[in-house]
């Protein structure tokens, strides 16, 4: 179980995640989407004790009641990999180009595990299988470039649940691969978290796929998580004023025809996102917001209850 | 890989023909007659002439270039003006010293500078980075002859902890090594600081990619990271300077055998050009140049080696 309590992490002025707190149970599958900057990954890399060496963090964060605030690196080195996996965005660069893609699967089985070298290979072997791996005995021999993205991405779903973590962290896992291979790693990683019960933390920005793959949601914007609840909730009825805008923002699949030889402008949640040290230091969607009040940049609204789900914003006071 | 081969191959033969052609060339248009440093100036003309001609002296250019090569391939390199005896015997008895000293010097280079490059790339704008780099620099800006005159004063004479000079040879091995310390420190500090600061800045290079970050996750401790992740993906520029190093350390021991009296290759040439002695000048700068050139043929091996993905376009 991974707690977190007011989790904030901050470089000088500039607030990369705020106070966030939220609790991962086994078998949980999270989606966190939010546009970039929001802090996704900045949550995922604080759970895994990989926030970079210029980062302040404080608050609190247990794993399984073990106060890992402020913990060292060797103590972080001890869950990682066989407490909490993290699989990355960019499969073709995150494979070392000289070892066999099988070697860098079996390694921490050896290191971890204790394995004996052909133990680990076996074990590696099964991984390939699991992980739907076309041709796994003759894949393990081969290096990263040998291979494509969509084959590289389930080396590393493979690398990631060597040492059968109780979650796994997925940073965007799809948005560097081609469109027909996403979906399968999306279907991919819910199976494997339901098949093992591991619980799954989905960062994403495509809410097609977080909707697939995960049962709870939480949105997040300039280091806030703003909204939360199950998945199909949030995505059918938005609370937020941004997780509406977010969900306005997608892209029609069947587009309306041309007028006029002009196509239609895409939707879009006007203006940009803050640099993090020009957020306001209440909410943070305010300046974009569509519904905002007078208060609303000053002061930070709570989390309410809405029924089982959780939005933090002024305009829902009075329960709306 | 069979036609990378027998590309570098043919390569390499035709550099050494080329070196073959400038050495030869050079050495027969420097001024300074050897019949004359043979003989002395007291000699008659016709005492010069005759051992002009026994020499060789006189036939056509071409013809001698033809005879010296065709003599060289077979192991002959004609006989030594001063020390009057085979250039071949000359250079079979002085090659251990200069290989003892060139490798001892390279096992230094690399070991000391993958060390303290790796610690300085894993300290990263902290003390420990500034330090090795501050001290690196200064072992740049050193000369090594001086660097060489400073330890034997320090270490031999003063503190009296190593030989000042001289090689008994490896039938005591202890006795050698300990002769080899303060030459090699000399002939290979210089190098083995360039080669820290390369070291370091491809580490620091590598160690903002993806993978790193990738084994980082995986629960390795820092130490296996750089060692087992960042070391070997920083190697391929390593080895470039490695291989250029080794040329240099080479015909670096030309200065430290000087000052350390040791009887190697680089006093041999020292003394050869020194006495016009034509021959063996011309057979150690074709062994010099050799040498080179096997090192960066040796390097090329070891980028695909390295690389698997090299292989492919190799």
């Amino acid at each position: 179980m991974f707690e977190l309590d007011q989790l904030s992490v901050s470089f000088g002025t500039a607030t990369a995640l705020r106070e966030a707190t939220l609790t991962i149970r086994p078998g949980d599958r999270l989606g966190v989407v939010g546009e970039s900057g929001s802090g996704k990954t900045m949550l995922g890399l604080s759970l895994m004790g990989m926030a970079p060496d210029a980062a302040q963090v404080t608050g609190r964060l247990t794993v399984d009641g073990q106060e890992m605030t402020g913990a060292g690196e060797a103590d972080w080195q001890r869950l990682r990999a066989r407490k909490v996996a993290m699989i990355f965005q960019e499969p073709m660069s995150a494979l070392n180009p000289l070892r066999r893609v099988g070697d860098t699967v079996a390694d921490p089985l050896r290191i971890h595990m204790g394995l004996s070298a052909a133990e680990a290979d076996a074990r590696a072997l099964d991984l390939f299988r699991e992980v739907g791996m076309p041709d796994p005995e003759a894949r393990l021999r081969q290096f990263p470039h040998e291979m494509s993205g969509g084959q590289r991405q389930r080396v590393l779903i493979a690398l990631a649940l060597a040492c059968d973590p109780a979650l796994l962290i997925a940073d965007e896992p799809t948005t560097a691969l081609d469109a027909n291979i996403r979906l399968r790693i999306t279907d991919l990683l819910a199976r494997l978290a339901d098949q093992r019960g591991m619980a799954l933390l989905f960062i994403s920005h495509d809410l097609a796929a977080v909707a697939r793959a995960t049962t709870e949601i939480a949105v997040m914007y300039g280091g806030d998580i703003v909204e939360r609840g199950a998945t199909p909730a949030v995505l059918k009825d938005p609370a937020h004023p941004y997780t509406r805008g977010l969900l306005g923002a997608r892209p029609d699949p069947a587009p309306q025809p041309r007028r006029n030889g002009k196509r239609p402008r895409l939707p879009t949640i006007p203006g940009t996102v803050p640099a993090l040290g020009d957020l306001a230091p209440g909410c943070r969607f305010s300046g974009r917001c569509p519904v905002e009040l007078a208060h609303c940049a000053t002061v930070r609204p709570e989390m309410r209850d809405l029924g089982g789900r959780f939005a933090a914003c002024h305009a829902l006071e009075g329960g709306a | 890989m069979g036609y990378f081969l027998l590309r570098r191959s043919v390569g390499f033969i035709l550099t050494l023909f080329a070196v073959s052609v400038v050495v030869f060339a050079v050495m027969n248009v420097l001024p300074g007659d050897p019949a004359l440093t043979i003989l002395g100036l007291d000699a008659t003309e016709d005492a010069l002439a005759a051992l002009r001609d026994q020499l060789g002296l006189n036939d056509p250019l071409l013809t001698r270039y033809w005879s010296w090569v065709t003599n060289a391939l077979t192991g002959d390199f004609g006989v030594s003006h001063s020390f009057r005896v085979p250039v071949a015997g000359l250079i079979a008895e002085r090659l251990p010293m200069t290989i003892s000293l060139a490798v001892s010097g390279m096992i230094f280079t690399v070991v000391l500078a993958l060390v303290l490059g790796i610690a300085a790339a894993a300290n990263h704008r902290k003390a420990g980075d500034w330090g090795i780099m501050f001290v690196s620099q200064l072992g740049i800006a050193v000369p090594a002859f001086w660097l060489a005159m400073l330890l034997v004063l320090v270490f031999a004479v003063n503190l009296r902890w190593l030989p000042p000079g001289g090689f008994p040879g490896w039938s005591d091995p202890v006795a050698a090594m300990r002769a080899l310390i303060l030459p090699t420190v000399a002939l290979a500090l210089v190098q083995s600081s360039v080669l820290a600061r390369v070291t370091r800045s491809s580490a620091l290079e590598v160690m903002r990619q993806d993978y790193v970050r990738t084994a980082r996750a995986s629960g390795f401790s820092r130490r296996r990271v750089l060692w087992r992740h960042v070391l070997p993906n920083a190697l391929v520029p390593i080895v470039t300077i490695v291989g250029m190093q080794f040329a240099a350390l080479v015909t670096g021991t030309i200065v430290i055998e000087n000052v350390f009296y040791l009887p190697g290759l680089g006093r041999l040439i020292f003394q050869s050009i020194a006495n016009r002695d034509l021959p063996t000048v011309q057979a150690l700068v074709m062994l010099f140049a050799a040498i080179v050139v096997t090192a960066n043929f040796i390097v090329d091996l070891l980028y695909v080696v390295i690389d698997p993905r090299l292989k492919a376009r190799a």
